[in-house]
């Protein structure tokens, strides 16, 4: 026998004080398997409406199935004679009870039943009547037919069941379903009302919960955004940064370079041609050889003042670093440094990257030659050139066993004009930094600290299959 | 060898002629273009920054004047590089105290001629 039951009501004191406790006691989780086992023990406790068994389910998002979450009360007439007599002699307060959130046992045979529960919507299943109605029903076994599932009939034999839905926002979340199992004492009128209070009080404190979770959720993502927005503006005004040094490097070069080649050209002449002393030609030779490093200088770092757009295309990064390293042992050579050995551990089959391979180039430059002064003057001087990659990104190794970096000067490495190289520009880095930044690759310093090497790793973008090349890309 | 400054133009002729080529210099456009009426080069070097009037214009005029005649741009600043006027130039040579790339240019398009 289905009943629906009506709600107009007027509570007792002991109700009214009983109610308190529990708002206290809901109020006080925004823990939602806590706010469950409130609600269930206020149903089955003593004091409050000593159902056998209270049993909560909740809606899932699709809005499909009804989802056992929680069940409290004993699965048997033994569990239940032990249960009741404990509690008779330990005899505990409403507070006593609604905190020993933390004895819920899992393991309780009840309780597992219930969450093993998922009901699917079934024309005439009483759960989803009350949910889809906002009725309450108290049933009466024998139930008609089609009113619970087997598995609800296994789980609630009677004699008397209640079934109410717990309310949310626009339409209900669940149900709360309680019955008289092993007291056998009848269901009256006044139980069921406050059984749909206690469901009506969780929806309440549900949806609190839940708005919660949704504030905190959003406050995360804004957070994240935040941050990222950050770290954007910081990028943006490095940028802007260094594009303004690299048109006063532009501006300067190009003004230095034309007496340079003269005096250069000059000294070279006198050297040439003089009929005068060893002494004159010993000189102007010394001069001829600083012009031409002066002016290699002027050179290299020309090349950044034109960073601003990046020609990219898929590049081969294994001949990109041999070619470089190449150029750099030709130069060192020059220079009468044979000390310095590069050593290569190149993965075979490393995926192309997607780069402007002349700014790479002179990024790559920038890393293995600040390596290189960090190596100088050691005997044994190493540099190590290592390949990997992801599903995205290839990443370059560049390591040295060199002086090292002191922790705290690792991230300030990449700062213009942060140098600790007598006739270093403090450039290098940072150029490198922004060439790759700007090629939507990224680039960090390890450092074992001092005397135990540095290492630079370099992610970079992986060629992307069936993009179009050949057109001018800002890589951001 | 055109190009306004004296110490580029003595240290160009030097180096040349050390080269066995004849060097005639001239110190502005007009006085180049004033040459080349005059008489037949196998081949112009061509600074751009000049007063009065810059390589790129002494360029055209020396193209429309004597077709075929080889240029080299020879200059300090590589902005002119992208500039379509210096396409009409047989080389783009950036100035250095070395002069090496500059007198490879001048033999690889001597041959050609």
């Amino acid at each position: 026998m289905v009943k629906p039951v009506s709600k107009k009501v007027f509570w007792t004191d002991d109700e009214i004080g009983f109610l308190y406790h529990l708002d206290e006691a809901l109020h006080s989780t925004l823990d939602l398997d806590n706010l469950f086992f409130i609600i269930l023990t206020a149903a089955t406790a003593g004091p409050g409406l000593s159902f056998s068994r209270a049993a909560l389910f909740l809606i899932d998002q699709e809005r499909k199935n009804l989802v056992g979450k929680m069940g409290i009360g004993p699965a048997n007439g033994e569990e239940a004679n032990r249960i009741w007599s404990q509690l008779a002699q330990e005899n505990p307060s409403l507070e006593e009870l609604f905190s020993s959130y933390s004895r819920l046992s899992r393991e309780a045979e009840f309780h597992r039943l219930v969450v093993s529960l998922s009901l699917l919507f079934q024309e005439g299943n009483i759960c989803w009547r009350s949910l889809l109605t906002g009725e309450t029903y108290l049933l009466s076994a024998p139930y008609e037919e089609g009113l619970l599932p087997d598995a609800l009939k296994t789980l609630f034999p009677g004699p008397q069941l209640v079934v109410t839905p717990i309310p949310g926002r626009r339409e209900a979340v669940g149900v709360l379903l309680g019955d008289n199992a092993f007291s056998g004492r009848v269901i009256n009128e006044r139980q069921v009302q406050l059984l749909v209070l206690y469901a009506q009080r969780a929806g309440n404190i549900l949806e609190l919960i839940k708005t919660n979770q949704d504030l905190k959720e959003k406050v995360q993502e804004l957070e994240e955004a935040n941050r990222s927005l950050s770290e954007a503006r910081q990028r943006l005004l490095r940028s802007q940064h260094l594009a303004t040094i690299g048109q006063a490097i532009a501006y300067i070069s190009h003004e230095i370079r034309e007496p340079l080649s003269a005096i250069g050209g000059l000294a070279k002449v006198i050297n040439r041609y003089s009929k005068d002393s060893r002494e004159v030609k010993k000189e102007s030779e010394m001069i001829y050889h600083k012009v031409i490093h002066l002016n290699r200088f002027l050179n290299r770092n020309l090349s950044f003042a034109r960073f601003g757009e990046q020609r990219k295309r898929p590049c081969d990064i294994e001949s990109l670093l041999k070619d470089t390293c190449q150029e750099i042992q030709k130069d060192l050579l020059a220079e009468g440094r044979k000390e310095v050995a590069f050593h290569f551990r190149l993965t075979s089959g490393t995926p192309r990257v997607n780069a402007d391979p002349e700014q790479l180039q002179h990024a790559l430059t920038n890393i293995i030659e600040n390596s290189i002064y960090f190596i100088t003057g050691l005997p044994y001087g190493k540099i190590t050139l290592e390949t990997g990659w992801n599903e995205s990104f290839v990443e370059v190794k560049i390591s040295d066993n060199g002086v090292g970096i002191e922790q705290s000067d690792l991230e300030k490495i990449f700062e213009p004009f942060y140098t600790t190289r007598s006739g270093g520009s403090g450039l290098g880095l940072a150029f490198a930094r922004q060439i790759i930044e700007m090629g939507g690759g990224r680039i960090s310093a390890t450092s074992g600290g001092k005397g135990k090497g540095t290492t630079f790793t370099v992610f970079l973008p992986r060629e992307k299959k069936g993009e179009s090349y050949g057109k001018d890309t800002d890589g951001r | 060898m055109v190009d306004d400054d004296a110490t580029q133009r003595l240290v160009c002729q030097k180096e040349l002629e050390a080269e066995g080529w004849e060097v005639t210099l001239a110190s502005d456009g007009l006085e180049a273009l004033e040459q080349i009426r005059k008489k037949k080069f196998d081949l112009v070097i061509l600074d751009i920054r000049m007063p009065q009037m810059d390589g790129l214009e002494v360029l055209g005029r020396t193209l429309s004047a004597s077709p075929g005649l080889p240029v080299i741009l020879y200059t300090a600043f590589d902005c002119y590089r992208d500039n379509f006027l210096s396409w009409a130039a047989d080389a783009y040579v950036l100035k250095s105290p070395d002069l090496g790339e500059l007198k490879n240019k001048i033999k690889t398009l001597l041959e050609k001629e």
